[in-house]
């Protein structure tokens, strides 16, 4: 049900842009927008479907863990 | 691009805003704990920190004037170099930066005001708020902020003056206890709430009307109040509920308003400090959010940056929610890789765009 909200939300935003941009001739504009609300849409989607999604901020601290220690040390 | 233009008096109320942020309700319980009653001290620190911080971000903006902090990164490394740069920024301020704040949010809502609401709510509303003040544009940010500046202003005084007959002096003291290290690491803490941040005003500043030294004195003066307002609150926090009570609760100055109460009749009117909040927050979310969104516009080159507003909010939602899993995680994210992380980009990277501004100013003499 949560997944059918999602995509009726994503066809929404796409009513609301993409007559605009097509009468403007906005080819480029059109393709990015495809392509963020696609990679949005799947987003939402297999958050809706409880899919476990890989955290997009692990990276993040894998790579800051080392340094965060580091000055923790020196401040203690 | 966006052709909106903002007065400088507008972007001084939005460094103001975003200076305090989400920093204005935090804060005060971080410092309390670590440095006791000598809460003040780093803050005070930080707030000297913090302008240094900004007249060396104005410095990078006006390397390129009416360049944005893109164009800039763009004119500097080159188009390829650039581009992997610019998305790391992106990256932090869209997807950490306005994820964070509208955790802050949520957790806010759902621990303190409305906890039967699941937290999704808060985070969707504030969402659909944000994409509709981002494609009105700058120009119609800057006035709501405009606005909205006497009422907020408005609130922080009666909030100051409600609050004042609770204070008792004592608790200020023994006074300049704190050692030299707590206070470096709490001011660290400050900095990267409320100065690293500032690098992704760049992003705004080439919108102003104002240059130069006006733009310089609008922006530092901006920083200036925002700051002060939370040293008068992370004060008032250990004025009133002392070093234990602010340190222990999640969020001090939500703790602190509680405690308003005039004559047994004026009382429960915390709610206040909720608005002063909600003000601050949309502002520094709209601005991290608006920050993302040109940048990756001026990336890929496309006119209109309002086209991506309803991807990029549909993406917030799901990233808002990853951030953190829950509030004990974000405190904990907040004082060890935040600081770090903002410090990279507050700070490292921006010294190696002067330095290779100086190198290649250098190269073509």
């Amino acid at each position: 049900m949560a997944a059918f909200t999602v995509l009726a939300a994503a066809l929404a935003v796409a009513w609301i842009e993409v007559p605009s941009l097509r009468k403007r001739k906005r080819r480029k504009e059109l393709w990015v927008f495809a392509f963020f609300l696609c990679v949005a849409t799947g987003l939402n989607v297999l958050k809706a479907l409880d899919v476990e999604i890989p955290n997009l901020f692990q990276p993040i601290n894998a790579v800051y863990k080392p340094v965060s220690d580091l000055i923790e040390g020196m401040l203690k | 691009m966006d052709n909106g233009k903002i007065s400088g008096h507008q972007l001084m109320i939005l460094t103001m805003l975003f200076t305090m942020g989400s920093s204005i309700l935090v804060v005060p319980s971080g410092l309390a704990g670590t440095v006791q009653q000598d809460a003040w001290l780093p803050v005070v620190v930080g707030i000297v920190v913090t302008l240094a911080l900004s007249w060396f971000y104005l410095y990078i903006g006006s390397l390129y004037p009416d360049r944005t902090l893109v164009e800039i990164i763009e004119k500097l490394f080159g188009r390829w170099v650039g581009a992997p740069i610019t998305l790391l920024f992106i990256v932090v301020a869209f997807c950490v930066g306005s994820g964070s704040c509208l955790y802050y949010l949520g957790d806010f809502m759902t621990t303190q005001i409305m906890p039967e609401t699941p937290i999704q709510y808060f985070h969707l509303l504030y969402i659909l708020l944000l994409i509709q003040g981002t494609r009105l544009g700058l120009e119609t940010l800057a006035r709501s902020a405009e606005i909205l500046f006497p009422f907020f202003l408005l609130l922080v005084i009666a909030f100051i003056i409600f609050v004042s007959p609770q204070i008792e002096t004592d608790r200020l003291q023994p006074m300049l206890e704190a050692e030299f290290k707590p206070i470096l690491q709490s001011t660290l803490s400050y900095v990267s709430f409320s100065g690293f941040p500032l690098i992704f005003m760049l992003m705004l500043t080439p919108a102003c009307t104002d240059r130069g030294k006006r733009l310089q004195k609008k922006f530092l003066l901006g920083n200036l109040i925002g700051g002060l307002l939370i040293l008068i609150t992370t004060i008032l926090c250990v004025l009133v509920l002392g070093v234990d009570a602010t340190s222990r609760s999640m969020y001090p100055n939500y703790a602190l308003a509680r405690k308003i109460n005039l004559f047994n009749f004026i009382n429960r009117i915390e709610v206040i400090m909720a608005i002063i909040w909600f003000v601050s927050l949309f502002f520094k979310i709209v601005v991290y959010f608006y920050a993302g969104v040109l940048a990756m516009a001026q990336l890929l080159r496309i006119e209109n940056y309002r086209v991506l507003t309803f991807p990029f909010g549909m993406m917030l939602y799901v990233l808002s929610l990853m951030v953190y899993p829950d509030s004990s995680f974000m405190r904990h994210w907040d004082s060890t890789i935040w600081v770090p992380l903002i410090a990279t980009f507050g700070l490292v990277f921006p010294l190696l765009f002067v330095a290779v501004a100086i190198g290649k100013k250098f190269l073509t003499r």
